[in-house]
């Protein structure tokens, strides 16, 4: 099972969203990375054939090894997708069991499974009890986390999932981030993030969209390679940051109690990108993700 | 602040819309209404002079008499005629008649119309003013902004005042145009007395002042509907029964203002928004109100009395705005939907006790029902639209009483059934004891004169005489259907005697504009259901499109809902209709030819049961073919208020130009299609279902097609 995408282009007007959008999927979790406004919501709208592309096509290619159009397969395809929207709108008068049910018959989901299929997600996602409630009647976490279980209804061999984790807290984050995870295994999972901590250690491959265009394609350990010796942790004063923050690309800023350093006082650690060491007291990190995220799109962060 | 609200209220493309519909409507009306360019002459000086002195003498008499009556001369009727005489007097002083012909002001002042278009136009622009924050989810961030609730408050309803004025503005300019286009305005400088409606105005103003006048007359009262619709607005938030409060307090008004009264000198008759818009009648003589004893004309009355109101709305508007709060709460209401909605709950608690949740996968069908049901709302607004029919029904078709119609009966019941030589018999005997009795008239005279007989004898006769005229009217009617059945027969075709009232009434009923408006909030929700949501994300739909029965089965389930609930919604309120009337009406004789139905030609050699069968059958086609199409237009628009604006403008635009009498329309017009009889039998029915129906599958396809891609 392979999912091709082939120099996808879509445009709004003169503002281009997507350039050339070119990857190959296969089974696994891949990271959509990108700031707002990246462009990674109109690609999962063509993905999910809410939205036609300008240019380009997508090919499917399944385990006999037949490679065809999406838009030539239909029903077909769309049978083996799973779709989280960004923002979704749903039936706020159904419970959630009648929506649930409702999504069951929509997905053809076989009626002696769907009882069951059905009880065990929305146990997983923390939804059980309040299955008799009515959508309106939930908080948004909840709304979220429907949206979730209808989307892993029907074990499709496809998920695609835009901002899976946003407006949830953080044991929540967690709790979904394992669930999606346990499974993955034998799904392609697409998840739109720009929350480097969602994918961090889930992801296969990350791929880091800017302004429509690939910038980065690579598992995360290549990636956060790449700035091997590039991020360091610098002791200071505290009335030195602002200097320090002109200087370098300061990625976070950590206040001590009390000096770490009692012969230059320091109180404040640095998480500092460079390519040199920016201090003779500096010592190399261990480089993440997040790092590259920032070296890729951030300036500095703003002290804490 | 104020560009800002503008600014928003102009990106409603609907607006913009409807707006041009209405100004292609005010321009078809005023060409119309600005066809006879016949210009008129003023009167004579002396002659305006002789009318204006009629009224102060009236006046003058007036006083004397409350003077010998001992009412006080600081009493309200005195100081009334005191106030006339001043205003007449200075008018008789200042008016000087034109002699030169006036062109194009007469007609121009009595085309009112356009005042009908410019509130349908407020009530659109209003409804949005203060709703679109709370339905784009943006009000609770608005809320929270500092100074946002008051200021944004301020900004929003001046900015609703500069709208409503240039509304005003607009469709006044478009009509003062097409006048001064069609027929040319003469010489503004005159006084308005010189025109003949006017000729007992007091108020020494131009023509060209007046003018002004009735701009600023239908500023203040448009503006003061945009404050009142918006006022309704905060407080139900939802656009259909928005629309429908403002349509009340319109229909309100215009009832007021159109209404025959018994006393034309009833003050409501021109104290009321429509009678301000239109201004006429405020000038056409001096009217005052008696306020604590004071003279007060209607004019400054119904400005203070706006102002006031003016104050009030505002009030309530930054009151229910800053407060915030949703829709309008009603404790016991309130109390009540919670009791519902715990037994509800508890209800469903139960059985998950003992079962577990239950889960169903659910049918297609009734999932798409359910949607259009209950997830719009509309429920509530087509049980509201259902006791307004009900009502409407109990009052429109109520039991025959006259005279006449018992005669008629009683003629009809005795001649029931086909045309037979007994029955021509009964006709000719009954012609000659008419006739006959008629002819005795002359003689009783003479004898009665002659006193041949006694005055007793003569009234008697007299009375039998007038009943006897009354149903001599009644016998032509009959003597006309034998005619007619006669002539039938001629042609090969059956009619017979039947007492029709009540089948006349069945078969001619009047358009159904509550079925109407019902079906159209109701389908105009089929696929829109799918893209709303609270924040801008474009709704479940993004969702249901990517399942594998989401596209397909799912549209053909919207359909076949469409099809399944307009056809029970057509049948339902018809057969309200047909209850009452069998109900109040004898229904004599299901199996007699249709023709025996008095303005029922045409039906060939069908009984009244196959019309009966053919008109109900078809009256739930076009509606179903009418949900059909509201369908596909929300599947193309996306919004229901978009739908219903396109399928509105497609089905009544060209029922009003027929109704003008456009002739290339009276085969488009969806309403004498959904009344079906008249154009069935004029055998247009046939045409106007193939153009429709070929609409509809164009529309349905494009719909599936761009649903499906
Ligand atoms: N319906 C639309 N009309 C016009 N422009 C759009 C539309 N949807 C997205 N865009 C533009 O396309 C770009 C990419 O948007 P999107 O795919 O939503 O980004 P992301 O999901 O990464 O935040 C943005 O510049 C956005 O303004
Ligand atoms: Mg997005």
């Amino acid at each position: 099972m392979k999912l091709t995408i082939n120099g996808i282009s879509k445009s709004y007007g003169n503002n281009r969203a997507l350039d050339a959008f070119t990857a190959e999927m296969t089974p696994g979790i891949y990271a959509l990375l990108g700031p707002n406004g990246a462009g990674k919501s109109t690609l999962i709208h063509i993905l999910t054939e809410n939205l036609r592309a300008d240019a380009g096509e997508i090919l499917y290619t399944d385990e006999a090894g037949l490679t065809r159009n999406i838009l030539a397969m239909g029903t077909a395809y769309r049978e083996k997708l799973g779709f989280m929207p960004q923002y979704p709108g749903l039936y706020s008068h159904f419970t959630v069991a009648q929506f649930m049910g409702y999504m069951a018959s929509l997905k053809g989901v076989p009626k002696k499974h769907a009882k069951e299929q059905i009880e065990g997600i929305l146990q997983a996602v923390d939804l059980y009890d309040v299955a008799n409630r009515r959508i309106g009647a939930l908080s948004g976490g909840m709304k979220q986390r429907l949206t979730l279980a209808q989307a892993v209804l029907g074990d499709p061999e496809i998920l695609i999932l835009d901002e899976p984790t946003a407006g949830l807290d953080p044991k929540q984050r967690i709790s979904i981030r394992n669930y999606i995870s346990r499974i993955a295994f034998d799904k392609i999972v697409l998840i739109a993030t720009h929350v480097v901590s969602d994918v961090e250690y889930i992801a296969k491959d990350v791929i880091l969209l800017k302004r429509g265009v690939i910038v980065d394609n690579a598992p995360p350990a290549a990636l956060t390679e790449k700035i091997r010796e590039k991020v360091w942790l610098v002791p200071a004063r505290a009335e030195d940051v602002p200097a320090m923050q002109e200087k370098f690309r300061v990625i976070r800023i950590t206040r001590e109690d009390r000096a770490v350093d009692a012969e230059t006082l320091s109180d404040t650690t640095l998480r500092v990108l460079s390519e040199e060491r920016p201090a003779e007291q500096a010592r190399p990190a261990v480089p993440s993700l997040e790092d590259y995220y920032l070296y890729v799109f951030g300036d500095a962060v703003s002290p804490v | 602040m104020m560009r800002a609200e503008i600014r928003k209220i102009a990106g409603y493309r609907f607006l913009w819309i409807l707006m041009a519909v209405l100004l292609v409507l005010n321009f078809l009306l005023c060409m119309e209404s600005a066809s006879q360019p016949e210009p008129t002459q003023p009167r004579e000086q002396t002659r305006y002079l002789a009318a204006v002195e009629s009224v102060i003498d009236g006046a003058y008499r007036n006083l004397s008499e409350f003077t010998a009556m001992g009412i006080g001369t600081d009493a309200y009727p005195y100081a009334y005629q005191i106030r006339v005489i001043s205003l007449y007097e200075y008018a008789k002083e200042s008016v000087t008649m034109p002699t030169e012909p006036i062109t194009g002001w007469q007609a121009y002042f009595e085309y009112d119309a356009v005042n009908i278009f410019i509130f349908v136009m407020l009530i659109a622009v209003s409804a949005f003013v203060f709703t679109q924050e709370e339905k784009s989810g943006f009000m609770a961030i608005l809320r929270t902004t500092h100074g946002g609730r008051t200021k944004t408050a301020f900004a929003k309803i001046a900015a609703l005042l500069l709208m409503s004025t240039a509304v005003v503005l607009i469709f006044t300019a478009e009509t003062w145009i097409i006048f001064a286009a069609r027929v040319g305005f003469s010489d503004a400088d005159v006084p308005l007395q010189a025109l003949p409606f006017f000729t007992r105005t007091p108020y020494v103003w131009s023509v060209g002042e007046y003018l002004a006048v009735t701009v600023i007359g239908k500023m203040a009262a448009g503006m003061i509907f945009s404050v009142a619709v918006a006022a309704i607005s905060l407080f139900v938030y939802n656009y259909p029964l928005i629309y429908a409060g403002g349509m009340g307090i319109f229909g309100a008004n215009y009832l007021l203002y159109a209404l025959q009264y018994q006393d034309s000198e009833h003050p409501l008759k021109h104290l009321n928004l429509l009678a301000l818009a239109t201004g006429n009648t405020l000038v056409q003589r001096y009217r005052a109100l008696n306020v604590f004893g004071n003279v007060v004309g209607y004019i400054p009355f119904l400005l203070s009395m706006i102002l006031v109101l003016f104050v009030i709305l505002s009030g309530i508007i930054l009151f229910k705005f800053h407060g915030g709060g949703h829709a309008v709460q009603i404790p016991w209401l309130n109390r009540a939907a919670a009791a519902i909605r715990r037994g509800i709950d508890m209800m469903c608690q139960k059985s998950y006790a003992r079962r577990g949740i239950r889960i169903r996968p659910s049918g297609f069908l009734g999932t798409e029902m359910r949607k259009l049901l209950l997830s719009t709302r509309m429920i509530w607004v087509l049980a509201a639209l259902l006791l307004l029919k009900g009502y409407l029904s109990v009052q429109l078709y109520t039991p025959p009483q006259s005279y006449t119609d018992a005669v008629y009966r009683e003629y009809m019941d005795a001649l029931a059934g086909p045309m037979t030589e007994e029955k021509r018999q009964y006709l000719s005997d009954e012609r000659a004891q008419i006739n006959e009795y008629m002819d005795r008239a002359s003689e009783m005279e003479r004898a009665y004169y002659a006193e041949e007989i006694t005055r007793r004898e003569y009234t008697e006769f007299v009375q039998e005489y007038n009943r006897m005229t009354a149903r001599e009217a009644v016998f032509a009617l009959v003597e006309d259907r034998a005619d007619f059945i006669d002539a039938m027969a001629a042609e090969g075709y059956e009619a017979w005697f039947v007492y029709d009232t009540g089948w006349k009434t069945l078969f001619l009923t009047g358009f159904d504009w509550t079925l109407y408006a019902a079906i159209l909030v109701l389908f105009s929700a089929t696929f829109a259901v799918e893209y709303t949501s609270q924040t801008s994300g474009g709704g479940f739909a993004q969702i249901l499109r990517t399942t594998k029965h989401g596209r397909e089965r799912t549209s053909r389930s919207k359909y076949m809902a469409a099809i399944l609930l307009s056809a029970a919604l057509a049948a339902v309120w018809n057969a309200i209709d047909a209850a009452r009337i069998f109900s109040v009406y004898h229904m004599p004789m299901w199996g007699a030819p249709a023709a025996s139905v008095n303005q029922i030609t045409g039906a060939g050699h069908w009984t009244i049961l196959h019309l009966l069968l053919a008109v109900y059958g078809l009256r739930i086609v076009a509606c179903v073919l009418l949900a059909l199409l509201l369908a596909a237009f929300s599947c193309i628009m996306k919004k229901s208020i978009s739908a219903i604006a396109a399928v509105a403008a497609l089905t009544l635009v060209p029922a009003l130009l027929a109704g003008l009498g456009v002739t290339a329309f009276f085969r488009m017009d969806y309403i004498s299609f959904m009344r079906v009889t008249e154009m069935m039998l004029q055998g247009e029915y046939g045409n106007y279902l193939a153009v429709a129906g070929i609409a509809c599958a164009g529309t349905l396809a494009c719909a599936e097609r761009m649903w499906r891609r």
